[in-house]
This record gives structure tokens, C-alpha cells and sequence, in this order.
């Protein structure tokens, strides 16, 4: 894998610009006055820029894109139960917004309109009288996985390690909505928050999305302030984002100014189209799906992911080795996890915590023994509360490489 | 590649309508996203038009647009010979997944 979290240091020097370190313009560009452009130096900061870009308050993550910023946890990185602050993967469609880069949260409103009686403009401390609540939640990419479809589908090539479960604080969604009053004729949500797009168009929004209001009223959906104790870092969404446990990432609307209650589906920027939907019946590969049989994507699958060893790993005949990872279903719960040494002819089941709360992901682990010298791989099954379990290739390929649940597999040669 | 070379086309392979990519796409976001796919001629064509439509991509002469697309079904194509993805699956066992 790639060795990103230690650029080179005299290339590193070159970078620097002016009175900003080339890092913090490398991975992003949200200062109107240093738009990007072809010639001159933006050129020179944003060449082959991956391998040597550090994030800002990251590490051991993978950088699949730097404008936006777009990045991913090696598994192993993943160990933790409640995954650190500077582990957890980061997706951007727009551009960081300027408060969220100067931790400025001065004069911050959330407003809350459309299908309510009362409609809500909140400052932070008038949002934080809310009763607040601290739960581990869960957050993958809908992409996660995107890179194993074949032929490939476009956007951001993620891996394993779109995912993490911080802790976060904040207050019910539900009671905000309730609050406001909800009409009968509210149906769904319509998030916004303060991000750039990437065309330093002022009136374009890089990204709104929603769900059903029974989804936003469930009590693990939160206006969130806090991830794991501290504020909300830069990049997650500093001062408020939402958090909806369990559905894809692109549902917990970072940065967040503004909710909008819809008296039908919303349809803001990546609603609507092939964004975040796949086809309501299975297609072979590479199938051209119209877009009026593409549904949005709800709840993610059941999914797991072995987080030690690290894959590669040499290990001494004769000695037994712990091998763990987390699993989680979206809405739903793991009831069991197996693991097999022996490409899935015998499967055995492993130790598994209950979720923390519900849409915390589970622990699992359990000692293996190695029958004889060579190469194995172990492969990690998860199975949902309702006998689902994940496959152990790839799943129904769909035009945007969405819902890749298959078995992680890591490699182990024991010598 | 040499070291300058790198850092003026960002990672993109020398070839006809590099300067144009450059020059038309990443007014707007960096090279990783292109590097990062394949598509073949018409999946790159209606790329373009969706960001026209939705991204504020701008309206590109005829030739222009040739020019580009010429570079990205070349070198970011579906072709055997097109280079792999920038980040490649990072699968880290023996076994390729799904073989057959």
C-alpha cells in the first residue's frame, strides 16, 4: 500500500507558498483569492500532488482526490472501537467552507423551514438547549467498495475504508422537527449546509440531500457538535453537521445552515439522477439502467471488515493469532460473525460485542490456529439480524459502484 | 517522469490534449478524479455534458472537445493497454478476487 503519511520532506519544502503552507492549499481551495488555474504556481502546488499531501489533523489515511478532498482509513488504521478523530475517512463533493477552516462559528443559524407551523431560526446556543445526547454512530460512503466493480464505475475509487464509528453529541433531529411543528404534508428533509462548489459559483450547492422524516425522526439521528468529546473538526463539519446513522455518508449533511421539510422526495443537488441510487432490479455488468428505474439507496448492508493483522503478515507456525476486525448493518444489527482460513469451505464463528447503542458497529474477534506452513487468507462474514449475510464476491454491479459489501479478505503466510 | 514534469501536468501521461484537460478541467477540481477512471469515449462525452449541465463547466468549441475526449478515451479509456486507475484496488492477498 501506499506510504502517504510520509511525504518526503524536501518536496514537502518545495510546496511552500507565500505566508500558507502548500498543505493546507494542496488538499483544498476555498479562498476565492487563490482560485486554481492551469499556469502559475496553483500548478506547481496541485502537481502529482498524492503521494507527498499530508492532511491537517489526519493520519494513515489514503488521499483519493485533493480537490475536493476525498480520503480513506487503511483497514488496520480502523482498529480502534471508537474510531479517533484523525482516523476517520473524510468525503467532500464542494469546498471546505472558511469558517470551518478558521474554527469561526460566530454568528452561526441553523434555520428550519418548509412543511413546519413554526418555522426556526436557532443559534447555537438557542440549538443547544435542546436536550443533548452522546451516542457511537456509524458512517460509510455509499462508494465504499466502489473500487472492485467491474467495468469500473465512475467517481472516487474507495476501497475498505470509507466507514468509522466516532462518538458524537448533539441533539435529536426529531426534536428540532417537533419543534418547528411538522405539517401532515411534511414527507422528507432537505439538508445545507455552508460547503463551496467546486466552480466558485456562489448560487450552485455542491451537494443537498435528505431522507424520509420517518428516518430523521429516529432518535440516533442528530444535529451533531461534538465527535469523540471535541468540537467538530474542519473537515467534519465544524460548527454542526447532521449524523444519519446506518444510510450512506452523503445523508449526514456537513457544515449544516439550513433544513428544508419537503412535501415530497427532495431533489437538491445528488438527489436525483444516478446519484446515490442504484437500479430497482438486478442488472448484468456494465448495463446502461434508465434513470427512471433507479431507486435512492436507504439503509446500507451488512458489512465487516478485519482491522488485525494487517494484511501480509508472516506468522510463526504453531502460535495462535487473534484476529479482529467490526461489523455493522445500517439500520439494522450483526447477530454473528464468522471467519474461514480456508477460502470458505469451513467457517467459524467469532466473539461478537452488541452494538454500544443501536448503529454503533459491533466488535468481533477471535484465536486462529494454522493446520499446517503456507499461505492462507482469512476471509470475515458478517450476518445481519435477519439471516442476511454478506457475499463473498462482489454484488450486483450498478452504474455507480454503489453497496460493495463483499468479504475483506487479508493475507497471512505462516512460516 | 521527471521531477518538474510531475509537478506541470499533475500526473497526466504526455500525450495529444493534455494541454486542453489541463487547461478545461481542472479549473474546477484536480487531476486524481481523472486519474482515478476509465470510461470509454461516450461515458467521457456524457461526462462532459453532465458537467456542463450541472457543474459549470463551461461550453467548449467542437475541436476543443475533440481534443479532450481524444485524450481521455486514449489514456483513461477501457482499452487492455489504458494505464491502471491512479489507485488502483489495493487488494492485498494472492488470490485475485473473482478470477472467472
Amino acid at each position: 500500500m501506499s506510504n502517504r503519511q510520509k511525504p518526503n520532506a524536501s518536496r514537502r519544502a518545495f510546496l511552500k507558498y507565500g505566508g500558507l503552507t502548500a498543505l493546507t492549499i494542496a488538499v483544498d481551495f476555498s479562498l476565492p483569492l487563490l482560485r486554481p488555474s492551469y499556469s502559475g504556481w496553483m500548478a506547481v502546488a496541485n502537481a502529482d500532488p498524492l503521494d507527498d499531501i499530508s492532511i491537517p489533523g489526519k493520519n494513515g489515511l489514503r488521499i483519493l482526490n485533493n480537490r475536493p478532498l476525498n480520503a480513506e482509513t487503511l483497514p488496520h488504521f480502523l482498529d480502534d472501537e471508537i474510531t479517533p478523530n484523525d482516523r476517520h475517512f473524510v468525503r467532500n463533493n464542494g469546498l471546505v467552507p472558511s469558517s470551518a477552516h478558521e474554527m469561526d462559528a460566530k454568528g452561526w443559524t441553523l434555520t428550519v423551514d418548509g412543511e413546519v407551523h413554526n418555522p426556526l431560526v436557532l443559534t447555537l446556543e438557542q440549538l443547544k438547549r435542546f436536550k443533548p445526547y452522546t451516542y457511537s454512530l456509524q458512517i460509510e460512503c455509499g462508494g465504499n467498495g466502489r473500487a472492485g466493480y467491474d467495468p469500473p464505475a465512475k467517481g472516487n475509487q474507495w476501497t475498505y475504508g470509507a466507514v468509522g464509528c466516532a462518538t458524537y453529541t448533539g441533539v435529536r433531529m426529531g426534536d428540532v422537527l417537533r419543534s418547528a411543528g411538522l405539517k401532515n404534508s411534511a414527507v422528507y428533509t432537505g439538508y445545507y449546509g455552508n460547503d463551496l462548489h467546486l466552480s466558485g459559483d456562489p448560487n450552485k450547492i455542491p451537494i443537498s440531500r435528505g431522507t424520509p422524516i420517518s428516518k430523521a425522526m429516529d432518535e440516533h439521528t442528530l444535529i451533531a457538535w461534538e465527535m469523540n468529546g471535541r468540537p467538530l473538526p474542519t473537515l467534519h463539519g465544524f460548527p454542526l453537521r447532521v449524523v444519519t446513522p446506518g444510510w450512506p455518508g452523503s445523508t449526514s449533511i456537513k457544515w449544516l445552515k439550513h433544513i428544508t421539510v419537503r412535501d415530497r422526495e427532495h431533489d437538491g443537488p445528488k438527489m436525483t439522477g444516478y446519484s446515490y441510487r442504484v437500479p430497482r432490479y438486478p442488472v448484468p455488468p456494465g448495463a446502461h439502467v434508465p434513470k427512471r428505474d433507479m431507486k435512492i439507496i436507504e439503509s446500507m448492508p451488512v458489512k465487516s471488515l478485519i482491522t488485525f493483522p494487517k494484511s501480509r503478515l508472516n506468522w510463526k507456525y504453531g502460535k495462535p493469532l487473534q484476529v479482529r476486525g467490526h461489523a455493522w448493518a445500517g439500520d439494522s444489527s450483526v447477530k454473528t460473525v464468522h471467519v474461514s482460513i480456508d477460502f470458505g469451505a469451513n467457517w467459524g464463528e467469532t466473539s461478537l460485542t452488541p452494538p454500544a447503542n443501536p448503529f454503533a458497529w459491533q466488535n468481533w474477534s477471535t484465536m486462529l490456529g494454522f493446520p499446517k506452513r503456507g499461505y492462507y487468507e482469512i476471509w470475515a462474514r458478517a450476518t445481519d439480524t435477519a439471516g442476511v449475510m454478506q457475499p463473498m464476491v462482489v454484488p450486483g454491479w450498478n452504474p455507480k459502484g454503489y453497496l460493495n459489501n463483499a468479504t475483506h479478505r487479508v493475507a497471512v503466510t505462516v512460516l | 517522469m521527471g521531477f518538474s514534469e510531475d509537478f506541470q501536468y499533475q500526473g497526466l501521461a504526455p500525450g495529444m490534449g493534455r494541454k486542453q484537460v489541463l487547461e478545461n478541467c481542472t479549473v474546477c477540481h484536480s487531476t486524481a478524479i481523472i486519474l482515478q477512471n476509465r470510461m470509454s469515449r461516450k461515458q467521457w462525452d456524457q461526462t462532459l455534458t453532465w458537467m456542463q449541465k450541472k457543474q459549470g463547466l463551461w461550453d467548449l468549441e467542437p475541436s476543443l472537445r475533440k481534443a479532450i475526449l481524444d485524450y481521455l478515451s486514449t489514456h483513461q479509456g477501457t482499452k487492455k493497454s489504458s494505464p491502471q486507475p491512479h489507485n488502483p484496488l489495493g487488494h492485498q492477498y494472492s488470490y485475485r478476487p473473482n478470477p472467472l
